[in-house]
């Protein structure tokens, strides 16, 4: 009995399926971090829905939001007594928001090139972070 | 052994003030006080002389004068002829009262936030992160004046609610949220409510004195009593018996439409409302990473080790979690409700008239009496804080490893 060559012993693997719907991709995902049990599917529902009501409430006064108008008055007649933003005071003020109330419109050139030098500075770090072995020399 | 025991000890003289390593701290820290002692009443001196030239000096008479303005929201009875000193206690009681809500909402939602941001639930554990990240790094002092502006701006003003067809309805006819404040119904107390707020009061403490009987008997015979159902039953029945017995003494007094405005009932001012909400959701997110963490810090193998006794996860989460977890979440917790107190100072941004905007704001400002009312106002948070730290440190040192 030192050979085994009974038939109905297998003698290639079988080849790996591929796992059922239910245990991969996506739909394995949401059951496991989403519908784990009653409870948790409570909480996804509840969560859905807050996340829902929150972008239903503020979506329309960013959607509506006025970028080009002269005075308040102006941006309330257009808006037309629906609710929404007034940008166009951040379009207007944007120089005085960025670079203070009497900065000479003349020298923007200074802030705005030691800005960009300090973002260069500051890439090293920034790559160091991501790609530790791109900065050891 | 007894030999060195029975040697006499050493006659002070008085040169070992310099020379002895045990009194010469004395000496210095005796000259560094002198010192100290010197330059505060150096500017002490200098404060009251300068005073004396422009022809001011230091009195606390002024709190005695009529006020003479109107304070809106006041805990106690107050009007414009009141002295300053009642204009004071009605900010110290407005902050106190802004404290003591915010302290209790933060602990509630920080808690829940903190607890859920650990959920397996992938949605709810971002939804938390995302709340907690975006509260803890835009200043107190903004989410103020946006809560404040949101909260005036979306909801109805009270004229919504007048006509046949109303734009806005109340809430179960009970409650009514405008843009001015919510109106609430508030209690109304006829003869012998007293009774029964002591029946409730009485139910309450012997519910407490049942769960302590059932804990020793626990603790010293193992025996389980069940406390669940004998607490709720405590709670409820005693109170309601008294009520109905003595023809319900305590009525609630429903918020009317009068004119343009409600009356009756509780009213908080949107300026207490936004304030509170805004403190407590910017001080929760902090207590939700600090909860996240204490809770972190227990060991895995802690819950593993308490399943394999046998433990339910209740009294896994309340016998072993929760203890350790407190040691950890307690001491940062006393710095947040400091925070908590001295951050509603801001009170000023939306008009709530606290301790820093009856004394510290229009008294100042009328009386120009500045170095008093600071002074008394930086007394005022500095007595707060220090009993929050004690009482919290009290309550710290129960739940504190006990080393032995």
């Amino acid at each position: 009995m030192a050979e085994n060559n009974a038939s109905f012993v297998r003698h290639e693997l079988i080849k790996e399926q591929v796992p059922p719907v239910s245990e991969r991709g996506l739909v394995k995902w949401v059951r496991e971090n989403l519908f784990s049990s009653p409870f948790n599917a409570i909480m996804t529902v509840l969560s859905l829905w807050v996340i829902y009501s929150i972008i239903a409430g503020s979506a329309p006064w960013f959607i509506n939001g006025v970028w080009n108008a002269s005075s308040v008055r102006e941006c309330y007649d257009i808006l037309d007594g629906v609710r929404g933003a007034c940008f166009a005071v951040l379009k207007e003020r944007f120089p005085q928001l960025i670079y203070g109330f009497k900065y000479p419109p003349t020298e923007y050139w200074r802030p705005n090139i030691t800005t960009l030098l300090l973002l260069v500075a500051l890439a090293p770090v920034v790559v160091s972070q991501i790609a530790p072995t791109a900065t050891r020399l | 052994m007894s030999t060195f025991t029975s040697t006499e000890r050493e006659k002070f003289r008085l040169s070992m003030l310099l020379n002895d390593r045990r009194y010469r701290s004395y000496t210095f820290q005796f000259f560094a006080l002198l010192v100290l002692i010197c330059i505060i009443s150096y500017l002490g001196k200098n404060l009251v002389e300068n005073l004396a030239k422009a022809g001011l000096n230091i009195s606390y008479g002024f709190l005695e004068d009529p006020a003479g303005y109107d304070i809106n929201q006041r805990l106690i009875e107050y009007n414009s002829q009141s002295s300053h000193l009642r204009a004071a206690m009605v900010g110290i009681l407005n902050t106190l009262l802004v404290a003591v809500l915010g302290c209790i909402t933060a602990t509630v939602l920080g808690v829940t936030a903190g607890i859920l941001r650990l959920s397996n639930n992938w949605i709810v554990a971002k939804l938390m992160a995302i709340y907690v990240e975006i509260f803890r790094n835009v200043p107190i002092l903004i989410w103020i004046l946006i809560i404040s502006s949101i909260f005036m701006g979306v909801l109805p003003q009270p004229r919504a609610f007048k006509g046949e067809n109303p734009d806005a309805t109340m809430l179960w006819d009970m409650f009514a949220f405008t843009g001015r404040g919510i109106y609430a119904p508030g209690p109304i107390f006829f003869e012998g409510s007293l009774v029964v707020v002591g029946t409730f009061v009485l139910s309450i403490l012997s519910i407490i004195a049942l769960r302590r009987h059932a804990r020793r008997k626990l603790y010293s015979e193992g025996r389980v009593i069940k406390t669940g159902w004998p607490s709720i039953a405590l709670f409820f029945i005693p109170t309601i018996l008294i009520y109905y017995a003595l023809g319900s003494p305590i009525g609630l007094e429903y918020p009317e439409l009068k004119g343009f405005n409600f009356k009756g009932g509780i009213y908080a001012r949107g300026s207490l409302i936004s304030l509170w909400f805004a403190l407590s959701i910017y001080t929760g997110a902090f207590i939700a990473e600090v909860v996240r963490a204490g809770i972190q810090s227990v060991d895995k193998g802690q819950t593993e080790a308490a399943a394999a006794l046998g433990l339910r996860n209740n009294f896994i989460m309340n016998l072993v979690i929760l203890p350790q977890a407190l040691r950890v979440i307690i001491p940062p917790m006393i710095s947040f409700y400091l925070n908590i107190t001295k951050n509603s100072s801001l009170a000023l941004a939306v008009g709530y008239m606290d301790i820093t905007g009856t004394l510290g704001g229009i008294t100042l400002n009328q009386t120009g009496r500045a170095i008093e009312a600071v002074l008394l106002l930086m007394l005022f948070y500095l007595v707060i804080s220090l009993s929050i730290s004690a009482v919290m440190n009290i309550y710290n040192r129960s739940i504190m490893l006990k080393e032995r």
